[in-house]
């Protein structure tokens, strides 16, 4: 018998459309009948538009090569108006870590709730499906810039900075804590984690078709969405009894904004 | 995003953030008994008919979770509360404060400990609560733990266990299907699950020993995986920094993927099924171990593609630095 946590861990590939026929179905009936998980759907959906919205990306094939080009540009200082398409893991390794030094992190599951769909619901399944197709540069696709697809989850990610940002305000307001052991513990693993996706962005530079490398790569962004989306899932199921708190912080925020 | 959705989106992580400050308040307890002399503990033992296939959820924020198969067709539950207090009315309050609920609604019973709200880390007292639980093998059980460790054995129901710091222990149980802890260790033996099984650790080793299940997924950042003796239709095990190293029998036409970024890989087949092997390593290397033979065999610098026997299963290996090392007996 699957559990809520269950569903939700499988909810963004549900809404992809990315799981085997029984799985689909399974989740489909599941929603039938469970609120807080045809709530989260929807949620996904929402932004899955629009992310969407923000544009379509096409796969080039060259997009493997052309992102170690602009990383080995990075690498060396240049300063480019072109953002790096990783963004996404430098916005975790800047600000997750010194949030949690700080002990003011129980904003974790929230923040953690939005950068797996940011990672989770865009850039992961666009890395995953996209990197094979690189394999083949000579699939012309339509031209998209490398431009392209960094302006696009910058937007993206700008839309959830903010989110997150509101929301570390409500953590402080509340002066949340969680046990030291185990922030100690997260902020050793996530560092460990962006310590990996460097060491296979390197690689990418070094070897832009290596295929381990840009294995490593998604396999590496993927750990870290499984690993917040672990953290989220367990927090979440110790939440029922604090529904009315989380009311009134709720009711908080829709005074702030 | 409407304004329902995003108000039931807020209301979701919200709710986060008040457990994550709960869990808090009372995790820190552990290092500060120092500073808590005062002890006074209470214990109440509770009987639950639920029948031989109840269902148990119970939910624990400081303190260990035993839960056994026993005789019978009612559930025990034998509750230790332990509070520390920085003077003995301090810790007579805690006992006062922290109380433990229990809600029974036909065979289905929700056990949990709740703590006043609004505490915050300054609490003048420390509570832990001790479950022991005895229930019929049928029961399904859910246990959750903000901090302490989880052992359940003989259990034959579904079962979930879910704990934040804490290690996780499940031995001869019929219907796991999630272990999961962020710090601390996952050790499952003789267990089984037609059913997809999900074990994780963030920092931690996960040990399987004797497990059968329809898939197994194990996730581990930093700390080893071993699964010795698994039996199941497909495999996703990972471990970011720590060693994999998998054994047991394949099933034609599954697929078993082991990975770790910087750990070594071991993949050890056992019985008659054979496979297809799609080894990638970075900078590591690729070895077959002992008296493995590959036909169709196509070896790169990192790379090495080949069939095993009859090719009836895959095994797909991924190192970035680790060294993998594939054998069949």
């Amino acid at each position: 018998m699957r559990t809520c946590s269950d569903i939700q861990r499988d909810l963004s590939r549900y809404v992809d459309d990315d799981l085997p026929p029984d799985e689909q179905a399974a989740i489909a009936q599941h929603l039938a009948s469970c609120e807080v998980c045809r709530g989260i759907e929807a949620d996904l959906r929402q932004i899955r538009a629009r992310a969407r919205t923000l544009g379509p990306v096409p796969p080039p094939g060259h997009l493997w090569s052309n992102i170690a080009d602009r990383l080995r540009t990075e690498n060396v200082g240049a300063r480019s108006p072109v953002q790096n398409p990783f963004r996404s893991s430098k916005l975790e390794v800047r600000s997750w870590p010194m949030s949690l030094s700080r002990g003011s992190w129980a904003w974790l599951g929230p923040a953690a709730t939005l950068v797996v769909i940011t990672l989770g619901a865009y850039v992961v399944p666009s890395l995953s499906r996209r990197a094979p197709a690189a394999a083949t540069p000579d699939n012309a696709t339509p031209a998209v810039s490398v431009q392209d697809v960094a302006d696009e989850l910058d937007q993206a990610l700008a839309h959830y900075e903010r989110a997150v940002a509101g929301l570390e305000t409500i953590a402080r307001a509340d002066g949340a804590s969680m046990d030291p052991a185990v922030s100690a513990a997260l902020q050793t693993n996530l560092t460990a984690i962006d310590r990996a996706i460097a060491e296979s962005r390197t690689a990418l530079i070094d070897q832009p078709q290596s295929a381990s490398a840009r294995a490593s790569l998604t396999d590496v962004l993927r750990q870290k969405v499984d690993v917040l989306q672990t953290t989220v899932a367990l927090v979440n199921d110790l939440r029922r009894e604090h529904e009315d708190d989380a009311a009134e912080a709720a009711k908080k925020l829709g005074k702030q904004s | 995003m409407t304004r329902m959705d995003r108000t039931r989106w807020i209301r979701l992580t919200t709710a986060i953030v008040t457990a994550a400050a709960l869990a808090g308040v009372a995790t820190a307890a552990t290092a500060q008994d120092r500073n808590y002399p005062a002890l006074r503990t209470d214990r109440q033992t509770r009987t639950l008919a639920l029948g031989a296939t109840g269902s148990l959820d119970l939910s624990n924020v400081s303190g260990d979770i035993t839960v056994t198969a026993g005789p019978g067709t009612s559930v025990v539950v034998d509750v230790t509360r332990e509070s520390r207090g920085r003077t003995e009315a301090d810790a007579a309050q805690g006992l006062q404060d922290v109380q433990v609920a229990i809600d029974t609604q036909g065979d289905h019973a929700t056990v949990e400990t709740r703590y006043p709200k609004n505490q915050h880390s300054q609490s003048p007292y420390r509570v832990s609560t001790i479950y022991h639980v005895t229930a019929p093998a049928g029961t399904r059980v859910k246990a959750t733990s903000v901090s302490g460790n989880v052992s359940v054995s003989h259990v034959k129901g579904d079962l979930e266990v879910q704990v934040v710091s804490g290690d996780v222990t499940v031995s001869d149980a019929a219907r796991l299907t999630n272990a999961r802890t962020i710090s601390g260790t996952v050790r499952l033996s003789d267990v089984t699950s037609d059913a997809a099984l999900s074990v994780s650790a963030v920092s931690g080793n996960v040990t399987l020993e004797r497990v059968k299940a329809a898939r197994v997924s194990a996730d581990v950042v930093s700390g080893d995986v071993r699964a010795n003796d698994v039996t199941c239709g497909s495999a996703t095990v990972k471990s970011l920094s720590g060693t994999v190293d998998y054994t047991g029998p394949l099933t034609r036409g599954g697929r078993y993927e082991l990975t770790s970024h910087s750990g070594n890989v071991t993949f050890t087949a056992v019985g008659p099924v054979g496979f297809a092997l799609d080894a990638l390593t970075f900078s590591g290397s690729i070895q077959p171990v002992g008296s493995l033979t590959l036909t169709s065999q196509m070896a790169r610098r990192g790379s090495l593609l080949g069939t095993v026997g009859d090719g009836g299963a895959t095994v797909a290996i991924r190192t970035f630095s680790g060294d993998a090392r594939i054998a069949r007996r």
